[in-house]
C-alpha cells in the first residue's frame, strides 16, 4: 500500500518537478515536495537530471543578431506606423461596431431613401401627365414597380419605363400623339 | 535626441504607447538577444529568425498601447514572438533545417581549443534535438528557457492547459537528455 503510494507520488513528481523549479508551487505544497525529495532518491535523481539539462542548454552558443540588422529592423517597426491612429488598435475593437452600423444603415436608409426618390419622382411625372392629359391623351393611372421604373396608362397604351427617362419620353410622346391627332382629323 | 537612459522598464513602456520611437530602441534593446535566440531556435533557421524578429518588432510597435501590464511585459512580449513564429511556421510550412553555419556565437561555452568542440558539438546535439521535436512541446521548452515565462503564463500563450504545457516540457526535457547521454555529453 505505502509502495503503491509512492510510487504514486513520484509520477506526480514528474511533472510537479517543473512547478517547483520555476517556483510557481504554494508555500506548503513546495515544502511538501521538498519533504518528499529527502526521502526519495529516484525523484532527486530527475530533478538533478533535470537541472543538468537546462544548465546545458542555457551554455549552448547561440546565434548573433547583427546591429546593423536590429536598427533596420527597428527602423522598419517604427516607419511601419499606420498613420490612422484608430488603426492601431486591433480590428476587432472598431470594426465590428462600424460593419454593424454600416450594415443598419444600409438596411434602413437606404431603401427608404429609395423610395422617397421614387414617390419625389412619381408625384412630378404624374403633375406633368395630368399637365397635358386635356390637351394630349388621358393619364388614367401611374404606378410604381419595385425597380426604379413607372408604369402608367394612357389610351395610347401601358407604357413602362426608366423614371429618369419618363419627362424626356412624355415630351416624345406628346410629338407622337399629337401628330397622331391631326391624322385622325384629316 | 533623447535617449532615456535613466527611464524604468514601465517608463519606457509608457512613452512607447505615446509613440516614442527613442524609448522603443531602450526596451527593445534589453529583450533583443533572448527574443532572437528564441526566434532562431523556433524556426531553426538565422535568415528567417531575422525577418520573424522584423515582425514581431513591428507587431510589438503597433499593438504596445493595447498592452495594459495585466502580464510582465516580458511575458506580453515573447508571446507576441510566440504568434509570429506559429503564423511563419504554418504559412510557410517550414520545418526545421539547421544552418548555423554562418552564425557567430555570441554566449561561448568554450575557453579552449578542446572546449570548443565540445562547445559545437554540444551546440549541433541540442539543435537537432529540437528541431526533432513537435512544434508544442519545442514551444513550450523555448517559451520556458528564453522568455522566463511562468508555466502558468505559458498555458495561456499556448491555449493549453497547465498540465499539457508540464507533459510537454518533461518530454522535451527527456529528449533532450537522451540525445545528450546517447553521446555521452552527459552521464
Amino acid at each position: 500500500m505505502a509502495k503503491s503510494m509512492k510510487k504514486n507520488l513520484c509520477a506526480d513528481f514528474e511533472q510537479a518537478m517543473w512547478l517547483l523549479l520555476s517556483e510557481e508551487l504554494p508555500g506548503a505544497e513546495m515544502q511538501d515536495w521538498r519533504d518528499h525529495l529527502h526521502v526519495c532518491p529516484h525523484c532527486q535523481k530527475s530533478l538533478n537530471e533535470a537541472r543538468q539539462i537546462l544548465t546545458i542548454y542555457d551554455k549552448v552558443p547561440n546565434a548573433a543578431l547583427d546591429e546593423a540588422r536590429y536598427q533596420d529592423a527597428l527602423h522598419i517597426a517604427v516607419q511601419a506606423e499606420p498613420k490612422w491612429r484608430a488603426l492601431r488598435e486591433p480590428m476587432l475593437y472598431w470594426a465590428t461596431p462600424l460593419a454593424l452600423a454600416a450594415g443598419l444603415a444600409l438596411f434602413w436608409l437606404w431603401p427608404r431613401a429609395n423610395t422617397e426618390s421614387l414617390e419625389w419622382q412619381a408625384t412630378a411625372v404624374e403633375n406633368r401627365l395630368l399637365l397635358m392629359q386635356d390637351d394630349i391623351y388621358e393619364a388614367e393611372s401611374l404606378e410604381l414597380s419595385d425597380a426604379p421604373l413607372a408604369i402608367f396608362e394612357t389610351n395610347d397604351g401601358v407604357w413602362e419605363m426608366e423614371l429618369r427617362s419618363v419627362e424626356r419620353e412624355i415630351d416624345n410622346l406628346q410629338l407622337e400623339l399629337a401628330l397622331s391627332s391631326v391624322n385622325d382629323r384629316e | 535626441m533623447i535617449d532615456h537612459p535613466e527611464k524604468s522598464e514601465q517608463e519606457l513602456i509608457e512613452l512607447c504607447q505615446k509613440k516614442d520611437g527613442h524609448a522603443f530602441d531602450r526596451l527593445m534593446r534589453h529583450y533583443r538577444i533572448p527574443l532572437f535566440h528564441f526566434l532562431v531556435r523556433s524556426c531553426g533557421d538565422k535568415e528567417l529568425a531575422e525577418d520573424l524578429f522584423q515582425d514581431t518588432l513591428i507587431k510589438v510597435w503597433r499593438f504596445l498601447p493595447g498592452y495594459k501590464g495585466r502580464s510582465a511585459f516580458s511575458s506580453w512580449l515573447f508571446s507576441v514572438a510566440h504568434n509570429v513564429v506559429r503564423d511563419a511556421l504554418r504559412r510557410q510550412k517550414v520545418r526545421a533545417n539547421i544552418s548555423f553555419r554562418e552564425t557567430v556565437p555570441d554566449q561561448a561555452m568554450a575557453h579552449t581549443p578542446a572546449d570548443e568542440v565540445v562547445a559545437d558539438e554540444t551546440r549541433q546535439l541540442v539543435e537537432q534535438a529540437l528541431q526533432a521535436l513537435p512544434e508544442k512541446q519545442r514551444q513550450v521548452f523555448l517559451l520556458r528557457q528564453h522568455s522566463g515565462m511562468a508555466f502558468k503564463e505559458i498555458a495561456k500563450v499556448t491555449g493549453e492547459p497547465l498540465n499539457t504545457v508540464l507533459s510537454h516540457m518533461r518530454y522535451a526535457v527527456a529528449k533532450l537528455k537522451k540525445c545528450l547521454r546517447d553521446d555521452d555529453l552527459i552521464i
